[in-house]
């Protein structure tokens, strides 16, 4: 379990991180946000390598800095750093020693957590020979090592090719039935959306928003929504959707129709009565994955974000 | 009315000669110090022989005088010191107070140029256009030769010009036409066979400060050992050789046809520059397959 | 139209063989050439600037003369390298006119090229700042900058979207769109992340162990041998049994809180359309399952380390 209360970091002037709370209780977590965002800080504060400046972060009821917590918490950093001298094994079984186990059971656990990443044949070889892949690898069975409960991804993905990205994000879906909680962060939102069941949005040090793709969707009302209606008679179909109150704008190429829409009113129906006819082959919402979610948010004009703050008040 | 559209323009040109090309490497690297103000600091202070040879110059002028020595008093005192004679010219660049600012010219410069570009995987943009290795090996070295040149060739030309004009008659111009020419070709080889010699290490380290510590190594070092070498084998002419710089020193004088300052045999100091540059050439040529540009 | 055309090539690099006897067409447009690491992707890349020759087989490039030398051979094509490079102590605006007269245009026109190109690529603004100090979004539109700037009919694009965050891989991938549809270049994207390729590409050609293991347009490979439907819907009271009564096969519950239709070929999407508007029910999604690139490329490497022959997808 994760929780920040009131968390907010400074480096001098330079605020990183302000006023962040929220809480997580499991499952596979997407923490997204533009470079510099302030997500690697959300990060390093659960790992323990940094203390915030004000309010108080907790894993599983501990401050993550507290060596108690240490065994709890698996990281791994976006950033490589090995001994290349050492083999796979040594290092990982090396790291464990220094959060004190002994030199047998660090081995075995170190063993187990190769295999686990796939890398039991190569794990006696020195680092230095190893391919971008393994050193994610390495990294990640690292943080897996000491059986976590919580396990910290700083971009897990970055630069290796599609084979491996399946086998690590089978790897932490693995974990997550295993009851391990899962904070992953990515870039490739479309891979992320795949396996994270709740997204935490950060941006310019705030928490911009938290939920599922198709919650956030939803509480983005403001926004049109766009479909793709395929169909092989587009012409027609879009003769009788301007007839349709909520649609704002039709654009026909070919054998698609884009459809613009405030949402709500009959648009649904109508379709639905077109498909019927067997007008329509397809109903494709554009917009209602995390990369629409993430650009509507965060290129979000000051004043719709204004205006969103205040209807939630309304309602509220 | 009009909107324009994105401005992209297709384009038809001829291509530009491979020697437009290469000199365009060159001309970048020609500038590189001088985009900093401590590379422009720094190359004004490697032209201190310089500035010492045209004092030399004034008082040979007679501008100003020092007791009544006059000019030809310093001519007596060493060739070195007479406009009149061709070691004038050499000594910025030859002499022992020019050995470190040239040195330190090309470690800076010469010794840089490739390297700095590996350590940034430049060279993978550079090979994948209108050059190859070659190219851009001879535009690197075109580059620094032609800014280690402007204090070590085209100083002392200038040195001359002046020298002629100050001098009262024509005799100056008919006696120094005679030297010059080997003069001029001397300092050119000079210069070329260093920043050559520089330019070929720096494409074999692997980063711009590995790569200076080289040079100068390899330049210090060995002078170093041809000179505990020449206390051992005493009168052996090759020991000397040993020495990149001194036979390069050494060749350069016999073109200009002065008295050299350390005596050996100049065919094995030809033969030593050709086997230096025969062997750090053949290496950058390993170092430098277009193989390894990509990936 | 066919951009970039390999027959039978092989490159071996003494005892290793790291291309072996490919034979690929690049129709015109993005394509993406995909493949795990040490695949033979940089081989061919590298091939294909003239900076390796084939150990046997041919290459042709759309444009460029045959028998043409490598150096000439780069003024038809543009290359944006994978890893992190520039030329040190130059700002854009100098590194992108260096690539120009380094290419051959004479120096007023690589100058006025260099400003158009880096204004197309959107670092206009920041074009006279040190390339060193630029953004991971900017070294990267620095690249396709100077890759663009000769203005080449081909451009190889290596992982341009590695390391960019949200904003950064749209921008980008706007940019290699455009470069393909607008501006009618041929561009070969070499792509680990697939939902990137899958955005850009019609066509692919999948590389592993040095062959082709899987090619075509990106519609016919993905197309799903069984024919599912996801469909989400307004409120329909015992929806399951509605669309099991229209003849789906199976209906299960999908990860996004709707349904998977399985049908038979037997039944029409209309027949669908008409079941959920019979029980009072609208339909807000109804498409067809297909898989995802990532998929396609798993099976088809995992199919040819089973000794199965390579996928082609045809028009």
């Amino acid at each position: 379990m994760i929780e920040f209360r009131g968390v907010s970091k400074w480096y001098g002037q330079v605020a990183a991180l302000t006023d962040v709370s929220v809480q997580i209780d499991g499952g596979i977590v997407g923490l997204v946000g533009r470079n510099g965002a302030g997500k690697s800080t959300m990060m390093n504060l659960l790992a323990g390598l940094l203390r915030p400046s004000r309010g108080d972060v907790l894993v599983d009821g501990v401050q993550p800095w507290r060596s108690e917590a240490r065994l709890r918490i698996g990281f791994c950093p976006d950033v490589d750093s090995f001994y290349e001298d050492l083999s796979g094994h040594a290092f990982v079984s090396w790291l464990l020693r220094l959060h004190g186990l002994r030199a047998r059971v660090a081995r075995e656990l170190a063993a187990a957590a190769m295999e686990r990443v796939g890398l039991a044949d190569a794990m006696h070889r020195s680092i230095r020979g190893y391919s971008k892949g393994m050193r994610q690898r390495v990294k990640l069975a690292q943080a897996l090592a000491r059986n976590p409960s919580t396990l910290l991804l700083d971009e897990p993905m970055t630069g290796l090719d599609p084979i491996a990205r399946h086998d690590i994000t089978e790897l932490v879906v693995a974990l997550e039935d295993a009851g391990v909680t899962v904070l992953v962060s990515s870039h490739v939102l479309q891979e992320l959306e795949e396996i994270a069941g709740r997204v935490i949005l950060v941006h310019q040090g705030r928490l911009l928003a938290d939920g599922s793709v198709h919650e956030l969707r939803r509480l983005l009302e403001d926004r049109p929504y766009r479909l793709l209606v395929h169909s092989d008679r587009p012409r027609e179909v879009a003769a009788r959707l301007t007839a349709v109150e909520v649609v704002r704008g039709l654009t026909v190429d070919r054998g698609t129709l884009e459809v613009e829409t405030d949402g709500g009113g009959d648009l649904f129906a109508t379709l639905t009565a077109l498909g019927a006819e067997g007008l329509i082959e397809e109903v494709r919402p554009l917009d209602d994955d995390l990369e629409a979610v993430f650009a509507y948010l965060v290129d979000d004009g000051l004043l719709s974000r204004w205006r969103r703050e205040r209807d939630r008040e309304a309602r509220a | 009315m009009t909107i324009f559209g994105s401005g992209y323009r297709a384009l038809t040109y001829e291509p530009t000669s491979w020697l437009r090309r290469v000199w365009a490497l060159a001309w970048l690297e020609m500038r590189g110090l001088f985009r900093t103000r401590w590379g422009t600091i720094l190359f004004l202070v490697c032209q201190i022989p310089l500035i010492r040879s045209l004092f030399i110059l004034t008082i040979w002028a007679g501008f100003w005088s020092f007791g009544g020595g006059g000019g030809p008093g310093l001519g007596r005192m060493s060739p070195e010191f007479s406009p009149e004679h061709p070691a004038f010219y050499l000594a910025p660049a030859m002499s022992e107070s020019g050995f470190v600012f040239v040195l330190l010219l090309t470690t800076l410069v010469s010794a840089r140029s490739i390297a700095k570009d590996r350590a940034a995987r430049g060279l993978e943009i550079l090979w994948t256009r209108g050059i190859g290795p070659g190219g851009y090996f001879f535009g690197k070295w075109l580059g620094s030769f032609a800014l280690v040149g402007v204090g070590a060739v085209l100083g002392p030309l200038a040195m001359w010009v002046f020298a002629q004009s100050a001098s009262p008659d024509e005799s100056f111009a008919a006696t120094s036409m005679e030297w010059l020419p080997r003069t001029v070709l001397a300092l050119l080889f000079f210069t070329a066979a260093l920043t050559g010699l520089a330019t070929a290490l720096s494409s074999m380290a692997r980063s711009p400060n590995l790569a200076s510590i080289l040079w100068v190594v390899v330049v210090v070092g060995a002078s170093a050992v041809a000179r505990v070498f020449s206390r051992l084998f005493r009168g052996e002419p090759w020991v000397r050789a040993l020495s990149p710089w001194d036979a390069a020193k050494r060749t350069a004088e016999e073109i200009a046809g002065v008295t050299p300052r350390i005596e050996f045999d100049p065919a094995v100091a030809v033969g030593a520059v050709l086997l230096y540059a025969a062997l750090v050439l053949a290496l950058a040529r390993r170092k430098l397959r277009t193989e390894e540009a990509v990936g | 139209m066919i951009a970039v055309s390999l027959c039978d090539v092989t490159i071996r690099y003494g005892d290793f063989e790291a291309v072996a006897h490919v034979s690929a067409d690049f129709p015109a447009g993005a394509v993406g050439l995909l493949g795990r690491n040490g695949a033979g992707k940089t081989s061919i890349l590298k091939a294909l600037l003239g900076l390796v020759r084939p150990t046997s087989g041919t290459l042709t490039i759309s444009g460029v003369p045959e028998g043409a030398t490598a150096v000439e051979l780069r003024r038809h094509v543009g290359y944006m390298p994978e890893k992190d490079c520039f030329v040190p102590g130059l700002n854009g605006f100098e590194t992108v006119r260096l690539a120009a007269e380094l290419s051959g245009l004479p120096g007023r026109e690589a100058a006025r090229r260099a400003h158009e190109v880096l204004w197309l690529c959107d670092l206009g603004e920041q074009r006279y700042r040190e390339v060193s100090g630029y953004s991971a979004g900017m070294r990267q539109k620095v690249k396709l900058a100077t890759a663009l700037v000769h203005d080449p009919m081909t451009l190889f694009l290596d992982e341009p979207t590695n390391g960019l965050d949200p904003d950064g891989r749209r921008e980008m991938l706007e940019l290699v769109e455009g470069l393909a549809s607008s501006l009618g270049k041929s561009v070969v994207l070499s792509s680990h992340i697939l939902p990137d390729v899958e955005r850009v590409c019609r066509d692919v050609v999948v590389i592993d162990r040095g062959r082709v293991v899987a090619s075509g347009p990106v519609a016919e490979l993905t197309r799903a041998s069984i024919r599912v439907l996801d469909l989400e819907t307004g409120p329909v009271d015992e929806l399951e049994t509605v669309l099991r009564g229209a003849g789906a096969i199976e209906v299960e519950p999908n990860a996004r809180g709707g349904v998977a239709v399985t049908l038979p070929e037997s039944i029409a999407t209309r027949d669908v359309f008409r079941a959920v508007a019979a029980a009072g029910g609208e339909v807000r999604r109804l498409v067809e399952r297909r898989r995802t690139l990532a998929e396609v490329f798993l099976g088809a490497v995992r199919a040819d380390e089973a000794g199965a022959p390579p996928a082609e997808g045809t028009e």
